[in-house]
């Protein structure tokens, strides 16, 4: 089965490298660009039927566009022919490794990884828990809250996995047929999920946003909250109402405890206070003229010199997660520097069609894809495309341009959340074996749907109050 | 994926088909493996090795003719391939010596007292899979259902 | 007055105060010659037979003193304030006393003299015997204790061991009868429901049982993993069971065959296991001080291969060499006393071994018939018996165990021992590093 997805992944790409320019209805379209649109084939397809895993992926990407496209390219490969096309210079493919946006996820990295090693995490999660009292329906709305507040600053993953070992002698005691078990185990995933769109580095797909609104474009972190917060409060307090509706709970007491105090050390007061200034700095950058990506070398570069974080730390850092978002980057550089982009612009008439169905198209082909796939993943295939539709469709202009359809796709990747395997949070919920798929679906659908509604009425707020413009 | 392996050890092959039953719920997940001497759970080990998959957890009896259970898994231990394989001893009859030296040389992960319930032996198994593969870094996704949630969200929490 | 001056020779003293032929009792057995607190102004001489003295008011009467020809009696209550018995004097024999009643106040000075000095003597001596009576009495009342301690620790252990094997009986003979039963029901419902060719594999495993080694089944997996698309784990049992690839048509049957194997094995297992159990508690039962009886025609080597079955469990990585001799002797013996003998013999092995934690552990045990005599050892290859100790092992409180899992089935080598002179038989024992043998030799009583 692997060996076929394998085979598929690269053969399919192969037959688009192999076939004469003119296959394409492409006028003009060069040997390069012809690459490019094989690799981002290749990309597509091994992203979807994951033969291989999703960063090694990234990391072929890089390499095939080192190979096929840079200025360094394999020497047979590269030819002096008109139709050969515009190079990219290979430092900028390799750039991508330390992209900002890399750089900004690496201080988001080094932010939630001392606060679970100085347990500043399990702290603020039972200090924030207890003004929350016994109902089981309020103990549900915080555990939601905390989890949403966590995932923008931890990994969605890590944010679920501390939640559910916190939930776990709960959830051991509560009796089987009460629903409220499942609804009370389903929060934490959605909760999560939906948090992750709250900050730039809430969720990957965020980040990859981040590098088609640079420019004019460019929304910084503070911005970004100021918009993505108030949507993730309304949108986790409608999942709230239907997580409680749908598994009501039959307990009239639920008691949370979390042991544990503050840690009182030198090293200890160092994290809270890079935490705290890291955020601030984040959200003040109009007062300081630092943009996020300047901030996020503090935390990293604090912890370091510090001792907080170790070298057997470095180690553990989820690069797999940096290298996809850098392949996503790579694929976007690609599409734009060789001018395939531009190709597809002058090509292809989008003026033609609603902007409404553009939105309602993209957004929901990404949630959907999201669904099936790495939401990394769904954005680096789709945010690419949605920048180069965005500038093209002039109806779109009107109404916020490719900042919004890429908002509106960014979103919709994170909509991603109905099945076990759509997000690691929903695995690990599902990997407690109290949920059914049909259990997990049902809420994580009607929340989709009206996520992304939702999503509409920002946009339509937003253009509203001038965002765009 | 790389192939997971669970091998039993016992002289008494009833021990081992009891064994094997109790652990038909990892099946799906692991490949389990039974073997009636501890020379024969070596050499299976090499040969496991040596196609490139993970001898994950070893469960010996500690009364065998021939090499005793301490006596196979500080085998295991002494050897730096084998250093994050987990080591269950299985026993109905221990002396204090035995426990010692389990614990001392044969760097024992658990004991398991028979008569042994279906539970613990499940419980055991998943809490061991579930530190080998975090100690080995191997793709922890496809094994979820089978493995110790709180011992995987300690090991994930700390990633932030 | 100067008594030890006087020195006259008992005969001589006797037959001038204990010869009056009116001062002469004649006792039959039995007969009383002091009551307890009869008031007495005689002193009795014993010429002829036995009498002994009691403390009547106690509740297990014992003698405290001993009358032999030639020894005086009452001496305490004649020379005491108020002339009263403090003992019941009985004889124990027919038997001729004579006394004498006079006030030895009354007699003449050098008479008196030497009556009272020699009257000391025997008061002395008298009480030097009764003294020696005293101590060994209490020395055979000690005996008398441990004996009666062991044989109720004994009566202890074996009405515990009946009891428990007594429960464990009705639990096993429950579970053998269900499992027949299910065995039945399972063949009607496999008739019902399943081909004749398919039933053959849960009748194989039902009756062969396991069969392979987990190596050689793991060597005909090949077979199957190019064959048809099936998992590991039925693959694993169809080469478990020694299933060919031959025999079935499809991995739907092949799975159908590997699972009714395994289902006939396990019923096998089951089947196996509570006969191993049902056996085990016959021999406790059989070594149970309430089933100690004698027959004739006991096979020694029955007896052997029952205290082997009880240790089964015990005996672990050590291998247990039987070289019985066929065809052996039947003798008059108590069967479940010999099982114990050897429980006895073949546990200190072990733990002499298990102790020491020694490579190769062995125990041969060998049963012959020689000269009219039928000798059974027991050989382990442990560090052996040290020669200072190899004197006391037979006493009572000799032990060399430290780890204290001896599991108490027998009460050591005093037991043995007695058990064995009980059979008319021998022990021996030699020892050196490597080698230590016991042998019992039981004769042939024709």
């Amino acid at each position: 089965m692997k060996q076929i997805k394998l085979i598929i992944c690269i053969l399919v790409p192969l037959i688009l490298l192999v076939l004469p320019a003119s296959a394409y209805s492409l006028p003009g379209l060069t040997i390069i660009e012809q690459r490019v649109i094989a690799i981002f084939v290749f990309a597509a397809l091994s992203w979807i039927l994951e033969p291989i895993p999703i960063y090694a992926t990234s990391l072929a990407i890089i390499l095939l566009e080192l190979i096929l496209l840079s200025d360094k390219a394999l020497v047979f490969l590269r030819s002096d022919s008109e139709m050969y096309g515009s190079q990219i210079a290979y430092e900028n493919i390799l750039h991508t490794f330390a992209s900002p946006i890399i750089i900004l996820f690496l201080g988001g990295f080094f932010l939630a990884m001392a606060a679970t090693k100085y347990r500043l995490d399990v702290n603020l999660a039972r200090v924030l828990l207890s003004p929350f009292g016994s109902n089981p329906r309020y103990v549900m709305l915080g555990v939601m809250i905390i989890t949403a507040v966590f995932s923008m600053f931890m990994s969605n993953t890590a944010t679920t996995a501390m939640m559910l070992s916190i939930l776990t002698p709960v959830l051991a005691m509560m009796k089987e047929e009460d629903k409220g078990r499942i609804g009370l185990l389903l929060s934490v995933p959605v909760a999560a999920n939906i948090g992750g769109i709250g900050t730039p580095i809430g969720t990957p797909p965020n980040a990859v946003a981040l590098k088609y609104l640079t420019g004019d474009h460019y929304i910084s972190f503070g911005k970004w909250m100021s918009f993505a917060v108030p949507y993730v409060v309304v949108l986790m307090g409608i999942a709230w109402l239907i997580l409680i509706y749908s598994f009501p709970s039959g307990q009239r007491k639920l008691k949370l405890e979390v042991k544990g105090h503050f840690m009182r050390n030198r090293r200890a007061y160092v994290v809270y206070a890079t935490f705290i200034l890291t955020i601030l700095l984040w959200l003040t950058d109009f007062l300081h003229g630092m943009n996020s990506y300047v901030v996020a070398m503090i935390p990293v570069t604090v912890f370091s010199v510090s001792g907080i974080i170790t070298k057997a730390d470095l180690r553990s850092i989820s690069w797999d997660v940096l290298w996809l978002v850098s392949g996503g980057i790579a694929l976007g550089l690609a599409l734009d520097e060789t001018g395939l982009a531009n190709r597809l612009i002058s090509r292809i008439d989008f003026d033609l069609m609603s902007p409404l169905v553009i939105i309602g198209a993209a957004s929901v082909t990404a949630a959907l894809m999201a669904n099936f796939m790495s939401n990394t993943a769904t954005a680096n295939l789709l945010l690419p495309l949605m920048a180069v539709v965005g500038t093209t469709a002039g109806s779109l202009a009107g109404l916020g341009g490719s900042t919004m359809i890429i908002l509106v796709t960014a979103i919709a990747c994170s909509m991603g959340m109905s099945l076990p395997i759509s997000t690691p949070p929903n695995a690990l919920a599902f990997g407690t074996g109290m949920i059914t798929t049909k259990q997990m679906a049902k809420p994580g659908v009607i929340t989709a749907v009206i996520g992304l509604a939702l999503s509409y009425v920002l946009i339509g707020i937003l253009y509203l109050t001038g965002f765009f413009t | 994926m790389d192939k997971l392996y669970v091998l039993c050890v016992d002289d008494q092959p009833e021990v081992l088909n009891a064994l094997e039953n109790d652990l038909s719920d990892f099946e799906n997940y692991l490949l389990i493996e039974v073997c009636d001497s501890g020379n024969e759970v070596l050499e299976l080990m090499e040969q496991i090795d040596t196609e490139g998959d993970y001898t994950a957890i070893v469960i010996a009896d500690q009364v065998m003719p021939g090499m005793t259970g301490v006596e196979v898994l500080t085998r295991i231990e002494n050897d730096p391939r084998f250093s994050a394989v987990r080591k269950i001893l299985l026993t109905g009859l221990a002396t204090h010596q035995d426990t010692i030296q389990a614990i001392n040389s044969a760097g024992l992960d658990h004991y398991i007292q028979k008569p042994w319930t279906r539970e613990i032996l499940n419980k055991t198994i998943s809490k061991c899979l579930t530190e080998f593969v975090l100690d080995k870094g191997i793709e922890y996704e496809d094994l979820l259902p089978v493995l110790d949630q709180p011992v995987l969200y300690e090991a994930l929490r700390k990633k932030g | 007055m100067n008594i030890f001056h006087h020195k006259v020779n008992q005969q001589e003293f006797v037959s001038r105060y204990f010869s009056d032929k009116d001062k002469c009792i004649r006792l039959k057995k039995g007969d009383i010659l002091l009551n307890q607190h009869e008031y007495n102004r005689r002193i009795f001489y014993i010429k002829q037979g036995e009498v002994i003295g009691y403390l009547p008011d106690t509740r297990y009467p014992e003698p405290i003193f001993k009358g032999a020809p030639g020894s005086f009696v009452g001496v305490y209550s004649y020379f005491s304030e108020d002339h009263l018995s403090y003992s019941e004097v009985v004889a124990q024999t027919p038997s001729v006393v004579h006394y004498f009643d006079e006030d030895p106040n009354a007699l003449e000075r050098p008479e008196a003299d030497e009556f009272m000095g020699f009257l000391l003597n025997m008061v002395v001596t008298e009480l030097s015997a009764r003294q020696h009576f005293a101590a060994r009495m209490a020395q055979e009342r000690q005996k008398a204790m441990n004996k009666l301690i062991q044989s109720e620790k004994l009566a202890t252990l074996g009405q515990l061991s009946a009891g428990l094997a007594h429960e464990l009986n009705n639990s096993i003979g429950s579970l053998s009868a269900n499992l027949r039963r299910l065995q039945e029901d399972i063949d009607v419902l496999l008739i019902r429901q399943k081909s004749d060719q398919v039933r053959e594999f849960y009748r194989r495993g039902l009756e062969d049982g396991l069969q392979l080694s987990s190596r050689e089944a793991r060597k005909a997996r090949d077979e199957w993993s190019a064959n048809m698309e099936l998992s590991h784990s039925t693959i694993r049992k169809l080469t478990k069971a020694g299933i060919r690839a031959g025999e079935v048509r499809s991995a739907r049957e092949a799975e159908e065959a590997a699972n009714l194997w395994n289902l006939g094995y396990v019923m096998h297992d089951m089947r196996i296991a509570a006969g191993q159990a049902a056996h085990v508690i016959n021999s406790i039962k059989t070594m149970g001080i309430s089933n100690q009886k004698w027959s004739a025609g006991v096979n020694v080597n029955t007896t052997v291969l029952e205290a082997v079955a009880i240790l089964k469990s015990m005996s672990g990585e050590i291998s247990l060499d039987l070289q019985l001799q066929e065809n052996i002797t039947a003798i008059e013996a108590c069967h479940g006393e010999l099982v114990q003998v050897w429980v006895n013999l073949i546990k200190n092995a072990i733990e002499s071994l298990v102790q020491n934690l020694e490579k190769n552990r062995k125990i041969k045990i060998t049963t012959r018939e020689v000269d009219k005599q039928i000798s059974v050892s027991v050989e382990d290859n442990g560090p052996g018996i040290a020669p200072d100790i190899i004197d006391k092992i037979y006493e009572p409180s000799f032990t060399t165990k430290v780890g204290g899992i001896s599991l108490g089935l027998g009460l050591g080598l005093t037991i043995v021992k007695r058990i064995v002179s009980e059979h008319d038989g021998e022990m021996r024992v030699t020892s050196r590093p490597g080698r230590t043998r016991f042998t019992v030799s039981l004769p042939l009583k024709q």
